[in-house]
């Protein structure tokens, strides 16, 4: 099946329709058939104590049903998956599980740009926060050009007048914006 | 008559209007921007839609997932990367079109296959309504509860080469919509006496770290790519008359869209994979297709263009998303309190028909608008992909944050982003994690509601819909587990 991550990725191939329907094993995919497997026994070990089966009750009433169906459906696939990476494990292509969760990690960082962002907008206020964030990540993205900054301040006022001001979506204004004049204080709050 | 005129006036409304307009547009240039796509545009935009009314708020979603396939044929065809993921076909005949100086024509052509492939699903839709209205009242708890399990096992064994992996994530899509306080005895569920996260986890943030998030961190970790599009030279509405002298692959490609999109968990691709091959034996040009045959991009448009309006009837008729983003769609109908399924078929189908018809609207609006905005549209695809992965985290945030106004929905936004990710660099599917959480949630009700009238297995299905479902859904394994049997016995053979 067709992944969300073809989008945007350049295809370099001529031919056959059934090369979409191939998927090489990595190693790095049995890394994570693992882990998830051992994921799903955890859950599996906790089902007695994280949910409730009531003696007497109907099997379409007890509250943990369907979260021990999830399980043991993750289970049985999990199991049958480690099966399949055995018979296969001749079969491995790279990239490897290094290179893959070097990937990973290097993912991490934006994570932690995405939360510090996150964190700010309360305090510092939704306009403010985004574009400082903008015009930030660009410059740590290695864009030097104006039209960069530029466009990143652009896309900034953009977000914000489309969301904020217009649709009106649900975003508190800023604990610093209690430290303008009257006149500004409940325009920003209301829409930047 | 009357049905249509109430349908066409709740259309006629300015902001219902506006947001046909807005969704057409927007969808043609997020479809256009590889590494966007709509499912990302749907989970941004979703929350706003909360606020507006189910009419408005769908015909925004709906015009953004209609059009962006139309918009996704540009790069595909132009610099070999496709802007959607339904557009990958596109680029096997496509691309080779661009480089022996044929772009204005391929784009013509994938424009007008879209179109005429849209309209025709669109077409058999609305005469197929009378029947679908007939059908959808015979659709009681057990029916749905075995057209979600129908969904569930398609989802998987469509997924070749991947099943095992897809039935996994389907399952722990189940165990995430456990997660909180259930509702029948009111004990926690899996919370580990954690106070955030006895609400459960919304589908929603999972949606924006599945799709957004993990998107964002994947182009921000990749390279910026030099994508320099060839200039668009003649006119772009002669491809449409050229496609209507092909009704032998516009209407075979148009029909497996209405009928692959029609059930749940199939979609898309699958359309556009048995028109494409089926167009490559029936065309006479087949040894041309991969190399710059019209018919194999007229074959692959008209099909994924003919699957958002299929894709509707399970979701109106039944409540059953069939893939990621009616998923989604189903949310702005639980939120305004509308529960789509066989009693708003029966009983409300003016407003059905209004869909419909926003359907053709912004078919109409999206291809207009290509024929005078393509020149213009070929530049967004010089967007740097990093410049664009710090946009989708910006535009994520509002998603998120603006449901519950919660930083600890952020923070599991960005935990699902980042299983996102590792989904994605292993090339492991998504779409079975949000069906199990969407899916699982329906089958838990209905299996609850069903199983108060039955009393042995087989009431379960002594009802007709109900044994036409449960032998699809034998059929459909029984057919899986004959392939599998099948190909490896030839794979020993070649040895």
């Amino acid at each position: 099946m067709i992944q969300e991550n073809e989008i945007g990725a350049k295809t370099n191939r001529q031919g056959k329709v059934e090369d979409y329907f191939i998927s090489p094993y990595s190693s790095a995919l049995v890394w994570f058939g693992v882990c998830t497997f051992l994921v799903a026994v955890f859950l599996a070990s906790q089902l007695g104590s994280q949910t409730k089966f009531f003696e007497g009750m109907p099997l379409e009433k007890q509250p943990g049903l369907w979260a021990a169906i999830g399980i043991v459906g993750m289970l049985i696939f999990g199991f049958f998956q480690m099966v399949q990476f055995w018979f296969h494990r001749n079969g491995l292509q790279a990239p490897g599980f290094v290179a893959e969760v070097l990937i990973w990690a290097r993912a991490g960082e934006y994570v932690l740009w995405f939360m510090i962002y996150v964190s700010l907008v309360p305090l510092v206020g939704y306009l403010p926060t985004t574009l400082g964030f903008l015009l930030l990540m660009s410059w740590r993205l290695g864009y030097r050009k104006t039209k960069y900054f530029a466009s990143a301040i652009l896309a900034g006022v953009l977000i914000v007048v489309v969301f904020k001001s217009f649709l009106q979506v649900k975003i508190p204004g800023g604990a610093f914006y209690e430290f303008l004049p009257d006149a500004l204080r409940s325009f920003a709050i209301l829409y930047l | 008559m009357e049905l249509l005129l109430t349908s066409l006036s709740a259309l006629a409304r300015i902001d219902v209007a506006i947001a046909l307009l807005i969704g057409s547009i927007g969808g043609v240039v997020i479809g256009a921007i590889p590494g966007v796509g709509p499912a990302i545009a749907i989970a941004i935009l979703l929350p706003a839609t909360f606020a507006m009314e189910p009419i408005v708020g769908l015909t925004l979603l709906l015009g953004v997932y209609g059009s962006s396939m139309y918009g996704g044929a540009i790069p595909a065809i132009l610099v070999n990367t496709p802007g959607t993921a339904v557009n990958a076909l596109t680029t096997y005949d496509g691309f080779p079109m661009t480089k022996r100086g044929e772009a204005t024509r391929a784009l013509s052509l994938a424009f007008g296959a879209s179109f005429c492939g849209a309209i025709i699903s669109i077409i058999a839709l609305i005469c197929l309504s009378p029947v679908l209205a007939a059908v959808a009242p015979m659709f009681g708890s057990r029916e749905i509860f075995l057209a979600a399990l129908l969904g569930m096992v398609l989802v998987v064994v469509t997924h070749r080469g991947q099943a095992l992996a897809a039935g996994a994530l389907l399952c722990l899509g189940i165990f995430i919509n456990t997660i909180g306080l259930e509702s029948i005895r009111y004990t926690q569920r899996f919370t580990f006496e954690q106070a955030w996260l006895a609400s459960g986890i919304d589908l929603i943030v999972v949606v924006l770290g599945l799709f957004a998030l993990s998107q964002a961190f994947l182009l921000l970790v990749g390279e910026d790519e030099d994508n320099k599009p060839p200039a668009i030279v003649g006119r772009l509405f002669d491809g449409f008359k050229e496609v209507l002298r092909m009704p032998k692959i516009v209407l075979p490609s148009a029909s497996f869209g209405v009928v692959m999109g029609m059930i749940p968990g199939v979609g898309e691709f699958l359309a556009q994979f048995f028109s494409y091959s089926l167009a490559r034996k029936t065309s006479g040009n087949g040894e041309k297709f991969g190399k710059g045959a019209p018919e194999g991009l007229v074959a692959s448009e008209a099909a994924n263009n003919a699957v958002p309006a299929a894709a509707m009837i399970p979701l109106l008729a039944l409540g059953i998303p069939g893939e990621a983003l009616t998923a989604m769609m189903l949310s702005v109908f639980y939120v305004h309190n509308v529960i789509p399924g066989p009693q708003l078929f029966a009983n409300e189908f003016d407003f059905i028909l209004s869909l419909y018809l926003a359907l053709i609207a912004l078919n109409v609006l999206a291809f207009a608008f290509l024929l005078g905005a393509t020149r213009w549209l070929t530049h967004v695809v010089r967007i740097p992909n990093r410049f664009l992965g710090m946009v989708i985290l910006v535009l994520s945030f509002v998603g998120v944050y603006s449901l519950r106004n919660s930083i600890i929905d952020c923070a599991i936004a960005a935990a699902f982003g980042m299983f996102g990710l590792m989904l994605k660099c292993l090339k492991l599917p998504i779409v079975p994690i949000i069906l199990g959480m969407v899916l699982g949630g329906i089958m838990e009700v209905k299996f609850r509601t069903s199983m108060a009238r039955v009393e042995t297995a087989w009431d379960f299905i002594e009802r007709p819909v109900a044994q036409v479902i449960f032998g699809l859904i034998i059929i459909v394994l029984g057919a899986h587990i004959f392939s599998l049997l099948r190909t490896k016995p030839s794979k020993g053979t070649a040895k």
